[in-house]
């Protein structure tokens, strides 16, 4: 796949909503587009679990997020207003407002409340939803057009899905050495931890994560990050808990044979699913690569194409390399 | 749905009134789980205790083909409370909380220490000597019990608030989850028959949740249900503005939960549970997504995942001496899940999640 052609998926995906709980459209969109000979189940938390249609065991893991930042409507104070309960770490929209759309098709404008005096966080906010009828405990996403600039697409959870597309191409692309299942977990931008009772059901080896990590690289940061258009990031360390020494190493050296561009990432914020997978049954190394994202769970966020393909191409890279990763 | 639409019995006020004068704190809930034990006797063919303290009771479908849904119902024995952690004088102690309580909240209480109920008071001192002082904190208080009681370290204290109810409302201490407790005991009574149905009250909720975790390991359900009680910040805001954190409201049914801090409800029971409130016309309110969190939390993520939702009698003043509910919400908490309980089918489970 070209470029060109992922920057088309990666605006497609965008578009397809999925916060957390409510991923079934994503889950759709997935499984209308698997690869022949492979077989799907939804397991009993929202996860999409992928392997080959003969597959009888799994040694390797390749887990990616399903599910972007999201709303709840929440009663409002008058007819046409709602409140909203964020889905995942969405920030507020600061300043500026911004624009949600539901379910069940309704749009709204945030609107800062004025009786919020100096109040933070998402009760500070209201919700215009006119006279279009939205019930409460309903669904929400940022209502975010994807914009294409050279390279890069910018819009609402292109960072998920990014790291959703990495995973994706190696289904279709990738001929894995040992028996691997493809994991699009559900509820990971709460601290549902999806993949944590997948793992557990298939009990592999070792894990391969593709996840979004916040970009760093605007200027005058004094402690710069990530930057985009510079490779995926190799995480070398999980908040609260080591990556996998042996897996990091491993990854590494397939990035330099392969002359494939990567970051070294140490984040600074915990991530919501963070580490769930090692602690399943009696552990499953795991180690995660990160798509640079810049305004991460915003309403305008943006990638770069290239660290998508180059993300994938090291995942292949992993998959069909000879030798025991984790000797 | 079976013939009889069932209604809380006056057992079940009783039963409420004695659990909730228990002293039952999370790590020592002995109390309240022999009250249930004597509770379900003759009830339930299989009652166990599993190492961290759950009592397990399970009423089999009476019915094995084709294979019955097996549905796990939990709700905890513990409460918030106090251990008493060190001497300090002649019948006095250090105490500290166990589980969601702040040290403002248990100044000036009388309190009862240990299954005796032993009487104590946590001293405030008057307010002529308070001018300008800050909120205490857990080190500043003290658990007077005199000099010749009995008390031990690690002994466990909690507010001393007898029951008491006035029509509609019913006064108490640990409502939460002692609602929740007779609420299952009264659902274990009437299970539908076509269920396979495993009641858990919990451990150690008040604390992280760990009882559930190893329930739900242990019975490995098709499904699960939380059966709490939550915090309805229903109070007007200052000079009438609205409240945008109410959470629940006393008097407006149920409280059916969509998210909290940790679980999000699965979608197929929040709508089952919608449809069969609606259907019978029974009042249910969602609670505000957002903080807090139930043995649910701990139970959706087990094994490979299991669907689970939160319903909850809403209640005000939930850890803090005493509690308020309405006894309307009660019943008809008992009987949406009752009601939803006797509609459930295999078919729901492969509904689109």
């Amino acid at each position: 796949m070209n470029l060109s052609d992922l920057t088309a998926l990666l605006s497609e995906l965008s578009q397809v909503d999925a916060p957390s709980g409510h991923e079934g459209p994503l889950r759709a969109w997935l499984q209308a587009h698997l690869p022949p000979h492979t077989t799907a189940r939804t397991d009993g938390l929202g996860n999409l679990i992928v392997t080959p249609a003969d597959a009888s065991s799994v040694e390797a893991l390749v887990v990616a997020p399903l599910d972007e930042v999201g709303f709840l409507a929440q009663p409002g104070p008058a007819p046409g207003w709602m409140r909203l309960a964020p889905l995942g770490p969405a920030p507020t929209p600061g300043p500026a407002s911004a624009r949600v759309r539901f379910a069940g098709g309704a749009r709204g404008v945030l609107t800062r409340d004025p009786a919020a005096g100096q109040a933070q966080g998402w009760d500070a906010w209201l919700c215009d939803v006119g006279e279009e009828p939205v019930p409460v405990g309903q669904a929400a996403v940022w209502d975010t057009e994807p914009v294409v600039q050279t390279g890069r697409v910018l819009g609402k959870a292109v960072g998920v899905r990014a790291a959703l597309l990495a995973a994706y191409l190696t289904l279709h692309t990738a001929q894995p050495r040992r028996p691997t299942a493809w994991v699009f977990a559900a509820r990971e931008r709460v601290p549902g931890r999806g993949s944590a009772p997948a793992a557990l059901g298939l009990d592999p080896t070792y894990a391969l994560r593709v996840v979004p990590a916040p970009a760093g690289d605007e200027p005058g940061r004094r402690i710069p990050g990530l930057r985009l258009a510079a490779g995926p990031g190799l995480r070398r360390h999980e908040w609260g808990r080591a990556a996998d020494a042996r897996l990091v190493g491993w990854l590494t050296r397939l990035a330099r044979d392969a002359r494939l561009a990567f970051q070294d990432e140490v984040p600074r914020e915990r991530e919501p699913s963070w580490a769930s997978l090692p602690l399943v049954a009696a552990g499953v190394s795991t180690v995660t690569l990160s798509i640079p994202t810049r305004n991460l769970y915003a309403a305008h966020q943006a990638v770069a194409v290239s660290d998508v393909l180059a993300a994938a191409r090291w995942l292949q890279a992993a998959l069909e390399a000879q030798g025991d990763p984790l000797a | 749905m079976s013939a009889d639409f069932p209604s809380l019995s006056r057992r079940a006020h009783r039963e409420l009134r004695e659990l909730t004068e228990a002293v039952a704190v999370s790590g020592h809930e002995g109390p309240a789980r022999a009250i249930v034990r004597r509770a379900l006797r003759g009830v339930a063919a299989r009652i166990t205790t599993d190492a961290l303290g759950n009592l397990l009771v399970h009423r089999p479908a009476q019915r094995t083909r084709p294979r019955p849904l097996r549905v796990l119902l939990a709700a905890h024995l513990d409460e918030v409370g106090f251990m008493i952690t060190h001497r300090a004088g002649e019948g006095l102690y250090r105490i500290r909380p166990i589980g969601g309580l702040r040290a403002a909240t248990a100044l000036g209480q009388a309190v009862w220490v240990g299954p005796e109920r032993q009487p104590g008071v946590i001293g405030a001192a008057p307010i002529h000597l308070l001018r300008g002082a800050r909120l205490p904190t857990w080190d500043d208080l003290r658990l007077d019990v005199g000099p010749h009681a009995r008390v031990e370290l690690g002994q466990r204290a909690t507010f001393a608030t007898p029951f008491r109810r006035e029509g509609d409302t019913i006064f108490a201490k640990a409502l939460d989850d002692r609602v929740g407790v007779v609420t299952l005991l009264e659902l274990v009574r009437h299970a539908p028959p076509h269920l396979d149905l495993w009641a858990a009250f919990t451990v150690q909720e008040e604390v992280g949740l760990r009882g559930a975790r190893v329930a739900a390991h242990a019975v490995q359900p098709d499904l699960a249900f939380a059966l709490d009680c939550t915090h309805a910040r229903d109070l007007p805001g200052p000079e009438g503005r609205e409240n945008p954190a109410f959470n629940t409201r006393l008097g407006h049914g149920p409280a059916i939960y969509i998210a909290d801090r940790m679980t999000l409800s699965d979608p197929r029971l929040v709508r089952h549970l919608r449809a069969t409130a609606e259907r019978l016309g029974l009042p249910y309110q969602f609670r505000q997504a957002g903080g807090g969190s139930t043995d649910a939390g701990a139970m959706h993520v087990q094994l490979r995942g299991i669907p689970s939702v939160s319903v909850s009698v809403p209640a005000r003043g939930l850890h803090t001496p005493i509690s308020t509910l309405r006894v309307s919400d009660w019943n008809a908490t008992f009987r949406l899940l009752w009601a939803a309980l006797d509609a459930l089918t295999p078919a729901l489970l492969e509904q689109d999640l």
